[in-house]
């Protein structure tokens, strides 16, 4: 676990993960709060805590009596938020930073393309 | 926080039971007080066969009866005894500070050690005199042998036999554990004042005899009683200092 | 959160050791069903607090409710608390096997099965004096005592001392386990912050007697931060913050402070080559309840 961030969030984050990486499918039973408690060593109601903010958003759902599983659409989901969070995080600050170095739009895009063939170049020569 | 279904509500308890209870936690170890006071009862009468046995050898046939008989002045009948001088202690010193990690409360901890001093006291008493009662037919056998029949034992009935070792245990029972229990409370300061107390009482009984030049009435009335009442107003003694130990108890703190 | 009647509720209470004050005034309530940590120094006043809390000590002033009732010579209320104490005395010639003999008597929710099961996890020499066991192995047998009374309210008092890693970890994980199965209120007193911290739901600090902390372990996580650099662009970064705690080497500087930093202040850091870390759960308290910290004033902006 992170020290800084509260953990309920550090749970939901790798369940997305998980869903993401397709560790877990959707309509797929997802493990119990104990079992998240027991496996990352943690409180079970810290584990519900995250567990919870994933029913919240939709992406998990409860069966009574049952468990916990993946909503049909929960990887979609994911994947458009963390898209708005990607601009946020790192577009929005990296435009920032852009503008106070003088860099145009136009030149932030062409060092984005170098960028990328150098990448694609360096990936070629390690092969 | 999920459901939860632990309810702050508590059900009656029949104080009466763990009462009972705190008597089986005494008795869980057996050897303490059981095994100990039995086996040193056991190792005495060897001593004394033994000591009989070597009497009978060293001394001329026509000494030997007068010799075996000087054994009826021997305390080796009371040695287990001592012993429980140091189970009253052990009851304050390391029972009770175990028994309050088992959420028993004072109260409960003072009445089952109490019973449980006068079960054993009972169990030990009746056990003695039993063998008292052996050793009296083995006399009228012929045979002169004294360990049981020693003392004020060899001459008493079968029941003053079993008041007198009654009340000794109990007697020392409740005055190790109170002053156990004023060591626990007061520590080195508590020990002092009570033997400075306890030396004042009697510093005080000697110079009313030698100032009035007769025993104060208290202790006439006392040695003036048959044996049996005698030993019966051990028991108020006894009373007295449980009631002490009981008081230092009630607001002892636990150390350590 | 929920709002059920507190498990237990502390008012004012005060212990006073002839003029030594060991508690000092603390009052706090305890919701059912939560592991909570007793976090604080040596001498902080935990043991005295636990021992009040199960009625083994008389408090000076102030009151203690557990289950709504007085603790103190209160046998409805005691048989539901197991107190597992550090330094707990056993009787001469008392073996393991004789102490969980005795357990079930006094212990109202005891698990035999599940002492068995632990005596075995632990390897606890049952027919042994337990007097001339190991400190690990009287930990041990002091640990399933706790975890077996399924106590409603069970209260450890740093039941691991001499435990090495491996048992220690087997604790935590069955703790866990039971508790995540039979939730009940676990108050736990340990200097191991760190390998319980994400144990913890909530948590009370107390030093010198006093509560400094009353608050979720989620609150408390990440509610500080350490800022390091050059000691003038530091202390200009920190001023107006709340510094619990300031370090210098030479030229350079590190604060601990106080409340948590937005992406602004990432910003404004990062542009005056300041490097920001989170603070860990241990270190934070470390930090609060050095003397050198502002006590009193930090206590109030981390407590939310």
């Amino acid at each position: 676990m992170d020290e800084g961030r509260p953990i309920f969030q550090q749970i939901a984050e790798r369940v997305e993960n998980d869903i993401l990486s397709g560790a877990l499918v959707e309509e797929g039973q997802v493990p119990s709060t104990n079992e998240f408690a027991m496996f990352y060593r943690i409180n079970p109601a810290t584990a519900g805590k995250g567990v919870n903010l994933l029913v919240e958003q939709g992406i998990l759902y409860k069966r009574r009596g049952i468990g916990m599983f993946v909503a049909t659409g929960a990887r979609e989901r994911i994947t458009a938020r963390r898209r708005e969070l990607f601009v946020l995080e790192y577009v929005a600050p990296m435009l920032a930073e852009a503008a106070s170095l003088g860099i145009e739009p136009d030149q932030l895009g062409q060092l984005i393309t170098d960028q990328l063939t150098a990448g694609r170049l360096s990936e070629k020569e390690t092969r | 926080m999920t459901a939860i279904s632990t309810s702050p509500s508590v059900p009656r308890v029949e104080i009466r039971h763990r009462v009972v209870k705190v008597m089986r936690l005494h008795l869980v170890n057996r050897l303490t007080y059981i095994g100990i006071p039995w086996i040193i009862t056991g190792v005495a009468l060897v001593v004394s066969i033994v000591i009989a046995l070597l009497i009978s050898a060293s001394t001329p046939e026509a000494d030997r009866q007068q010799a075996l008989e000087g054994m009826s002045y021997s305390w080796a009948v009371l040695s287990p005894l001592w012993y429980l001088a140091v189970v009253g202690v052990q009851a304050v010193s390391a029972v009770f500070p175990f028994a309050m990690g088992f959420s028993i409360t004072r109260r409960e901890y003072a009445l089952g050690t109490l019973l449980t001093y006068l079960v054993i006291a009972a169990v030990n008493a009746t056990g003695w005199a039993v063998l008292t009662e052996i050793e009296r037919a083995v006399n009228a056998s012929g045979v002169v042998f004294h360990h049981f029949t020693a003392l004020w034992l060899g001459e008493a009935g079968v029941g003053t036999v079993w008041l007198s070792l009654f009340s000794l245990q109990v007697l020392i029972f409740a005055v190790t554990s109170a002053f156990g229990a004023v060591y626990a409370r007061w520590r080195a300061m508590g020990m002092l004042v009570l033997w400075v107390a306890v030396a004042l009482a009697v510093l005080g009984i000697l110079a009313v005899a030698v100032l009035t030049g007769a025993a104060p009435p208290i202790l006439d009335w006392l040695f003036g009683l048959p044996s049996a009442g005698f030993f019966a107003a051990l028991l108020i003694p006894a009373a007295v200092a449980f009631a002490l130990g009981w008081g230092a108890l009630r607001r002892a703190p636990l150390r350590g | 959160m929920n709002s059920q009647n507190p498990v237990i509720q502390v008012d004012g209470l005060s212990r006073t050791y002839r003029d030594v004050p060991a508690l000092t005034d603390v009052t706090f309530s305890l919701q059912p069903g939560i592991i909570c940590g007793l976090l604080g120094r040596n001498g902080a006043g935990k043991t005295t607090l636990m021992r009040m809390l199960t009625g083994q000590e008389f408090p000076s002033a102030g009151s203690t409710r557990v289950f709504g009732e007085n603790p103190v010579e209160n046998s409805r209320v005691l048989q539901k608390m197991c107190f597992v104490s550090e330094g707990q005395r056993y009787p001469d010639g008392y073996q393991a096997r004789h102490v969980l003999a005795g357990a079930p008597w006094f212990f109202a929710d005891w698990d035999a099965a599940f002492a068995d099961d632990l005596v075995e996890k632990f390897r606890l020499p049952l027919r042994r004096d337990v007097r001339k066991l190991s400190r690990g192995q009287q930990s041990a047998l002091g640990v399933i005592l706790g975890l077996a009374s399924r106590a409603p309210v069970t209260i450890f008092d740093e039941p691991y001392l001499g435990l090495d890693a491996v048992a220690r970890h087997t604790f935590y994980d069955t703790l866990l386990a039971d508790y995540a199965e039979r939730p009940r209120t676990i108050l736990l007193s340990t200097h191991l912050i760190d390998e319980v911290s994400n144990l913890l739901e909530h948590v009370l600090v107390l030093d010198e007697g006093r509560l400094l902390l009353d608050q979720s372990a989620e609150s408390l996580r990440g509610s500080a931060s350490a800022v390091a650099g050059r000691a003038g662009d530091v202390d200009s970064f920190a001023e107006g913050r709340q510094v619990l705690h300031r370090d210098t080497l030479g030229g350079l500087a590190t604060v601990t402070i106080s409340g948590r930093l937005s992406a602004a202040d990432h910003r404004a850091a990062a542009a005056a080559g300041l490097e920001i870390a989170p603070v860990s759960f241990q270190q934070l308290i470390v930090d609060l309840t050095t003397p050198s910290s502002p006590r009193t004033a930090a206590a109030s902006v981390v407590y939310e």
